[in-house]
Order: C-alpha cells, then sequence, then structure tokens
C-alpha cells in the first residue's frame, strides 16, 4: 500500500510536476520560471496564502519578465 | 506506539484525577451513557485538534471552548489538565486555564507537533461519526479523504495557482492593455494596409516623394521622424486660410462623435455588468444562506475564511469562482470604458490646444460663426483633470453640446476645402499612424509575455490536479481491496459485495462507493444499505485507512461504534480485532453491557485490559472506575433506590455471562422447539455446568490432574440465590438489600471462578486447536471433553 507520508514528503514531486509543465515558461522566460520553482521548493503554493502575499508574488513575477526583457535587448545592443 | 496511560484532571467530565492505565495493551472500557468514557476520546481530539473538540465548536462553549472542555465545578484558578504517556518514555500533556487557553508540552518537544499532524479520522471513530463518511455526498467524501490520502496540500496549491494566475492578469493591467491595442490597432489600420515593417516602411517612402528631397532614410522610425517634420513644415509655411483649413481637418480627423459613442456605450455596459453583478452576487447569497440553513453537521465542511461558518467545500470552492469569474468580467468592462472615455478626453483635450493656435484663434475670434464662438468657449471651461478621473454623468449634456457643436460647425466649414489640403492632412495621419506601430508592437509583446505566465500556470494547475487524480484512484484502488477484505469478514455469506472506493467520471472532485446488491451493481450505498450496514460500511473504511501509511502503527479509539449491530455481526468484528488488529492498540469504548461482557470473555487477556467506568454521580465526583472487570456495579449502583430492579440486573448479567461461557466451554444443551432456544435463562445454563463440570473441570495440583470442586459448590450456591431471588426479581418483585448483595456476590464468585487464579486467564484461552480439552495460558486448569 502506498504511504501518505512519501506523498506528504513530496516537495520533489511537486516541483518535478510543476518543472514539466512549465518547461514552455523555462525557454520563454527563464527568470520567471525560476522564481516560479523557488517558491515551489520552499512550500509557498503547498500553504494557504493570503490575497496580499500571492499578489506581491504576481508582482515579482511581472517585474521578472520586465527585467528578462532588460537583459535581452543589453544582449541584442 | 502504543498508549501507556491517559490522566485527566478537571476534564469534560473528571475531577480530581482519572487514570485509564492501559499498560500498552489494548482496553475494551464499559460504562453506562454519561459514565464519562468519551472524556478520554475528547482528551485525545483536544491534543490532536490543537485545542479544538469538533462536537463543542458551537455558539454556548465559549471562544476557546472553555464552558465545554472544563468540568463545570473546577475549583477556581485550577487548570484542567490531559497527559497521555506512550511507550518509550514518550509523553505529551496540555494544562488549559480558566480562560481556556491551552498550554501544550510534550517529551520529546516536538512530539506534540507530530501528534496534531495525524489525522483525527485515522485515530478515533465515534457512534455518531460511523456513517458519516458514507452518507456524505460524493464531493464530501473527496474532501474528507484528501487529507487521509495525504493530497490535501496539492489541492491546495491548485487553489493557489488559481489565484495567482487571477492576480497576475489584474496586476499587469491585461484587460486595459489588450482594449489599448485594439483601439490603436483600428485606428493605425484606417491608414496603413497592414502594420508588418516592409508594408508601413513601403507606404512611407512612397509619401517620402511627396515630402522629402535628397535621400530617403532606410529605416521606418527615422523615415516616419523626418516624414512628420516635413509635413509639419510644410503647413506651416502655407498661407493663414490654408493653415486654418489643416487644423480644422485635424479636429474633423479626431473622430469624436464615435469616441463619444464608445465612451456612451461602455459606460452603459459597465452599468449593466455592475447591475448583473449585484443580482448574481445576491443570488449566490441567498442559495449559501439557504444551504447553511439546511446544512447537517455531519456534512463534509470547510471553515468559511470570510465568516468562520462551515460549508460544503465543493459549493465553497464554485461560489468564490463565480465571485471571481463576475469580477474579472466587471473589471473587463470598467477597463474598456476606461480607456475608451479618456481617449476621448484626450481628443478634446487636443482640440482645445488647436483652437488656442494663433492663426485659429484669431479667426474664431473675429470671423468664425456664433455658433462655433460658443461651443469653443464651452470646451475652454471644461475641467479636464475632473473629466479625465470620471464621466461626468451630470454634465452629460454640456459634453454632447460640445462634441455635436464643434464637429456640425467644423464640418459645415470643411465643405469648401481646398483638396489640396485633404492630402497633406490625410498624408499627416498616415505618418502618425506608422509612429503608433511601436507602441503597438510593444503592447503586442507584453501581452503575449503576460499570457507565458498564464499559459504556465494553467497548464500548471491541470497537470497538479491530474496527479491528485491519478494518486487518488491509485490509492483508493488498494483502500478498496482492504475494505472488500473486512467486509467480507463481518458479513460473510452476505449477497452485498464488491464494495469499493472509486472516482465517478462526470465529476472533478468527487469520490464515491459503489456495490453489488444482490449482483447488481449500485453506484451508492444510500441506495440499499439498512442503518447497520452503513454502519458497519463506515467502520470498514475507518479500519481500512487507519492501516494507511504511517498511521497504520498508531492506536485507534472506537467509542461505541456497534450500537446498531446485531449480535453476530458484533461477534464478527471481534474476529476482526483478534486477527487483523492483532499488533494494534485498540481503545474501544462501549455503553454496552452484554457486548462488553462478551469482549471480555473472547478478548485474550495477554492482549486485552478490561475498565469498568462506574455510573456518573455529578461533577464533584468525576470519573469512578470500578474495582471489578465485570459490570455488577450497574446492579450496585441500584441497590439503595430499587433493589428489585437491582436483582434484576444480576439476573440480565448473569444470563448473557452464562450463555457466552456455554458458547465457549461448548456445553451442549437440551433441544427446545422453536423460539424457546433463544429464550434459555441463567439456571438453564448453570444447571447443565454444573451436570457438566463435574466431569470436565480439572485442576492440576503437582503432577496430578483432580476434579475441581470447589467452583460446582459456588454453582450451586448462586443456583439456588438465582431461582429464590433472581426470579423473583423478575417475576414478583420484593427484594430486599441484604439479598441482592448475597446474589451479587455469589455470581462474582461463580464467574470468577472460571478464571486461574495463577495465570488469571480463562479456562478458554489457550490454544484451542486440541479437540479434547480446554485450558488456560498457564495449563493449570483444563475442562475435558470424552
Amino acid at each position: 500500500m502506498n504511504n501518505p507520508d512519501t506523498l506528504k514528503d513530496g516537495d520533489s514531486a511537486l516541483v518535478d510536476i510543476l518543472r514539466s509543465s512549465m518547461a514552455e515558461l523555462d525557454k520563454q522566460s527563464p527568470r520567471v520560471y525560476q522564481r516560479l520553482i523557488q517558491h515551489a521548493r520552499e512550500n509557498f503554493f503547498e500553504q494557504h496564502q493570503t490575497p496580499g502575499r500571492i499578489r506581491s508574488l504576481a508582482d515579482e513575477l511581472l517585474t521578472e519578465l520586465k527585467e528578462g526583457n532588460e537583459d535581452n535587448e543589453n544582449r541584442t545592443n | 506506539m502504543r498508549i501507556e496511560q491517559i490522566e485527566l484532571s478537571w476534564f469534560r467530565g473528571a475531577s480530581e484525577k482519572a487514570t485509564l492505565d492501559t499498560a500498552s495493551k489494548s482496553v475494551v472500557i464499559y460504562g453506562a451513557n454519561g459514565a464519562g468514557k468519551s472524556s478520554f476520546c475528547d482528551a485525545i481530539e483536544y491534543i490532536l485538534s490543537n485545542g479544538k473538540i469538533d462536537h463543542l465548536s458551537h455558539e454556548y462553549s465559549g471562544v476557546r471552548q472553555e464552558k465545554g472542555v472544563r468540568n463545570t465545578h473546577t475549583p477556581d484558578e485550577r487548570p484542567s489538565t490531559i497527559s497521555v504517556n506512550f511507550d518509550g518514555d514518550l509523553k505529551v500533556g496540555v494544562e488549559i486555564a480558566c480562560d481556556g487557553t491551552p498550554t501544550f508540552e510534550s517529551n520529546p518537544t516536538e512530539l506534540v507537533d507530530y501528534m496534531q499532524s495525524w489525522e483525527l479520522e485515522q485515530f478515533v471513530l465515534r457512534q455518531d461519526e460511523v456513517a458519516k463518511f458514507v452518507i456524505k455526498t460524493k464531493g464530501g467524501k473527496y474532501s474528507a479523504l484528501l487529507p487521509l490520502l495525504g493530497l490535501e496540500k496539492y489541492e491546495q496549491v491548485a487553489e493557489n495557482l488559481v489565484l495567482l494566475r487571477s492576480h497576475v492578469i489584474e496586476r499587469s493591467n491585461l484587460a486595459s492593455k489588450k482594449a489599448k491595442l485594439t483601439v490603436l490597432e483600428g485606428e493605425a489600420l484606417k491608414h496603413l494596409p497592414d502594420l508588418s515593417e516592409a508594408s508601413v516602411l513601403t507606404t512611407l517612402s512612397t509619401l517620402a516623394k511627396d515630402y522629402i528631397t535628397g535621400d530617403i532614410p532606410p529605416e521606418r522610425q527615422t523615415l516616419s521622424d523626418v516624414l512628420s517634420r516635413s509635413i509639419e513644415a510644410r503647413i506651416g509655411s502655407m498661407t493663414p486660410e490654408i493653415t486654418r483649413y489643416t487644423l480644422l481637418n485635424q479636429i474633423i480627423e479626431e473622430d469624436m462623435p464615435s469616441k463619444l459613442a464608445g465612451a456612451k456605450k461602455t459606460f452603459l455596459n459597465m452599468q449593466g455588468q455592475v447591475d448583473t453583478l449585484l443580482d448574481s452576487r445576491i443570488d449566490v447569497l441567498e442559495k449559501a444562506q439557504d444551504f447553511l440553513d439546511r446544512l447537517e453537521i455531519s456534512e463534509g465542511e470547510i471553515e468559511c475564511p470570510a465568516c468562520g461558518q462551515p460549508v460544503k467545500a465543493e459549493n465553497f470552492i464554485k461560489h468564490v469562482k463565480d465571485e471571481l469569474k463576475s469580477l474579472e468580467q466587471v473589471r473587463t468592462a470598467r477597463e474598456a470604458h476606461k480607456l475608451a472615455w479618456r481617449t476621448l478626453v484626450n481628443s478634446l483635450d487636443k482640440i482645445r490646444g488647436i483652437a488656442q493656435q494663433e492663426t485659429l484663434a484669431l479667426w474664431i475670434k473675429e470671423e468664425a460663426p456664433i455658433e462655433l464662438k460658443d461651443v469653443i468657449t464651452d470646451l475652454n471651461k471644461v475641467d479636464f483633470v475632473k473629466w479625465y478621473e470620471r464621466y461626468p454623468v451630470k454634465e452629460e449634456d454640456t459634453l454632447d453640446k460640445i462634441v455635436i457643436g464643434i464637429v456640425s460647425q467644423v464640418e459645415k466649414l470643411l465643405k469648401r476645402t481646398p483638396p489640396s489640403i485633404n492630402k497633406i492632412v490625410e498624408d499627416r495621419e498616415t505618418v502618425n499612424s506608422a509612429n503608433s506601430v511601436d507602441e503597438i508592437n510593444t503592447l503586442k509583446q507584453e501581452t503575449v509575455q503576460i499570457h507565458w505566465i498564464i499559459g504556465a500556470l494553467d497548464s500548471s494547475e491541470t497537470a497538479v490536479r491530474e496527479f491528485i487524480k491519478t494518486t487518488t484512484k491509485g490509492i483508493i484502488d488498494q483502500i478498496s481491496v482492504e475494505i472488500q477484505s473486512l467486509w467480507a469478514k463481518l458479513h460473510p455469506n452476505e449477497p452485498i459485495e464488491d464494495v469499493k472506493l472509486y472516482m465517478p467520471d462526470e465529476a472533478e472532485k468527487a469520490i464515491d462507493i459503489s456495490l453489488k446488491f444482490f449482483g447488481v451493481e449500485q453506484p451508492s450505498p444510500r441506495l440499499t444499505l439498512s442503518e447497520g450496514h452503513r454502519n458497519s460500511l463506515g467502520l470498514c473504511i475507518f479500519l481500512a485507512f487507519s492501516r494507511l501509511g504511517s498511521a497504520s502503527t498508531r492506536p485507534i479509539l472506537l467509542d461505541d461504534i456497534v450500537s446498531s449491530w446485531d449480535r453476530e455481526h458484533r461477534g464478527m468484528l471481534v474476529k476482526i480485532l483478534t486477527q487483523d488488529f492483532k499488533d494494534r492498540q485498540v481503545l474501544l469504548f462501549t455503553h454496552e453491557r452484554e457486548w462488553f461482557q462478551e469482549l471480555r470473555l473472547r478478548l485474550p487477556s495477554t492482549d486485552w485490559k478490561f475498565f469498568v467506568l462506574k455510573p456518573w454521580k455529578g461533577p464533584d465526583v468525576g470519573l469512578q472506575w470500578s474495582h471489578s472487570e465485570d459490570t455488577f456495579d450497574d446492579a450496585r449502583d441500584l441497590i439503595e433506590q430499587d433493589p428489585e430492579a437491582a436483582g434484576n440486573c444480576v439476573r440480565r448479567i448473569m444470563d448473557t455471562h452464562l450463555g457466552i461461557i456455554a458458547e465457549n466451554l461448548q456445553i451442549n444443551m437440551p433441544y427446545r422447539r422453536g423460539d424457546r432456544n433463544d429464550h434459555r435463562t441463567c439456571v438453564d445454563f448453570i444447571e447443565r455446568l454444573i451436570s457438566e463440570g463435574k466431569a470436565r473441570f480439572r485442576i492440576r495440583t503437582g503432577e496430578e490432574w483432580l476434579g475441581y470442586e470447589e467452583p460446582i459448590s459456588s454453582w450451586l450456591t448462586t443456583r439456588g440465590l438465582l431461582i429464590a431471588w433472581g426470579d423473583r426479581s423478575s417475576h414478583t418483585g420484593s427484594m430486599v438489600r441484604n439479598e441482592v448483595e448475597e446474589l451479587i456476590e455469589a455470581c462474582q464468585a461463580s464467574l470468577n471462578s472460571f478464571r486461574c487464579a495463577g495465570c488469571n486467564s480463562f479456562v478458554w484461552s489457550a490454544d484451542r486447536t486440541r479437540q479434547e480439552r480446554l485450558q488456560c495460558n498457564c495449563g493449570k486448569l483444563q475442562w475435558r471433553y470424552g
């Protein structure tokens, strides 16, 4: 029988799921991808979060997106 | 992991101190209704649930349930305490202050946190909860099982991903960006065949021939800038009349009537969305209110984070999604209106600027028709800062007058425009459109990139939900095998089979129980199973889940769970406890005397201990243990007030005890016709025991086996008293205190005579495989056949 505690300790299982479902994002915006994976590793998604904390993460992702564009522009120039 | 001791002080029914000493064995605790058995279950739940007991979660129990968990007669300032000792010197304790504040401590320190990570549903099963899972909706079953499967956190992940998606949309102003992009693209495509770099460059290069002398810049952006400057210079060099026509054309190019119509339409749409939202929200809340009114306490619920009330998880989630969807629609409508309105205000501001240019301003002052003068005066009075912020509902007439007045007056004047001026104005608009291509491209890129995040969050949510589904299915398939095995033991040869958990195809978050009822497939046990069978199924499911993962090493508490069962099925449960749960500590509480007596005589004393709680006298006295394992204290409790009832109670205890003893010793009872076989009394049994015991009951003295005569004489005395007083109390009344006390002592002595003084086990306790005899665990007592 499956041991649910094995599942409960499945941080890596969750990170693996997110990694494979965000593979496209990794190519499109590695910075946003890394930020999401970092939060997954820190168990952010597994816990109840207030709207404020979710909003703050949304802002972080959009900043990463913007800074990723700037990086690309700098490289192009 | 086994509980060695539970000690309560001023907690629930306990007063000064109540100690349950299990010695790490499984235990059966008997107590009449209200004797205080459940105080022990409550104590365990209080620790596991971090200071809460579910059945005390109501408005009367106080903020910290202090009015329910503390004994009502607790002396001032005395804390209530719970202490649970496990084998291996593990200990958890809690002190509950007068205001209900709990202070936990444990050895080791992390033990209390570890215990609080256990799922109560794998640990304690109470009478009113046995069928609770079975009768839940399929969504309720899903919510209840998710934590037991260790998958609750994945559901939380999926919910957080949905929320994050919604916040990314909001924080990125995606709706506003999309609306602006639509407007800009629409405007640009009026003047350009398409917006590709090559096409725009071709269009500009064609125009450049009319305005630029010399080399034409090859880049689109540079060419566009040079063209703008050249066209403006050309306009500047024209005569005042031509300049005036150009400026008037510029006013018409702003296309204010369609911008005004757009602002009005989006305003009405936004208003409509707000109305719909209000209706929809009121509708949802009314349904929620109706649902709460009908809510059953036993239904699977979650606590609403907004109001703290319990609501069905599936309904709550749907409610939140509906609310979010409505709000998103309103937000989109609001952004569309904001954009349309601000575009119009910007145009009006631009027109005011055009009208203030020297050439046009002088002409308006001295030569323009009076009607145009008036509307330009009105336009100059507008507070654009105020208008920019909000659509001026109260000044709508002024707005209409300005827009319609300016446009109609300017159109009249432009009918006389020379054709060359029309071309230059059109050329300027084309170049302006080319200038907006960069902004259009930026907006396009931004929206595409925001959709990268949204797409990743969408596919992650889908993947997490798929993981939950696949894992759930895998575990419930395995659990079903366990449930079927337990069910088959509890209900052998019954036409209810193939009991299993399954995930219905048509629902996203659902689990139900299917079975075959007389060969017919049933999608739910609620269709055909009786209350007793539903309870039995609930117990099978609880036991199966209690064996899942690391929970399989922990004790389980069963509180009064067989009330609706007949004797045969209770007997089957004994089989499960002694076979499937032999290595597990079970704390079994019951208020049923006969069931307790049967367990005491059938469960092996090597693994089990038996306790009797005296009837509860009051909060000052608290829980009291009986000194004996039998249930004669129930009769003693009645002596003072009603000796006849006490005698009758003794008689009933003996009917049950001796019936079970006769069964264990395989005593042959003479056949009686019909129902009378089931109505034998203790006197019938004791007479057969006396006649067979003389030949069969043996005691070893040294190397010799002798007939065990002492019990026979005790049984004879008891038989005499049962006939003289027991029958009298049952049938005619009149019995006095001394007689009852004597009867109880005789009956207790007779029952104790089946127990070995050396090993304390019954004469039928040891290996039963031998055909020729039964014996106690040490082999000193034997019951021989043949």
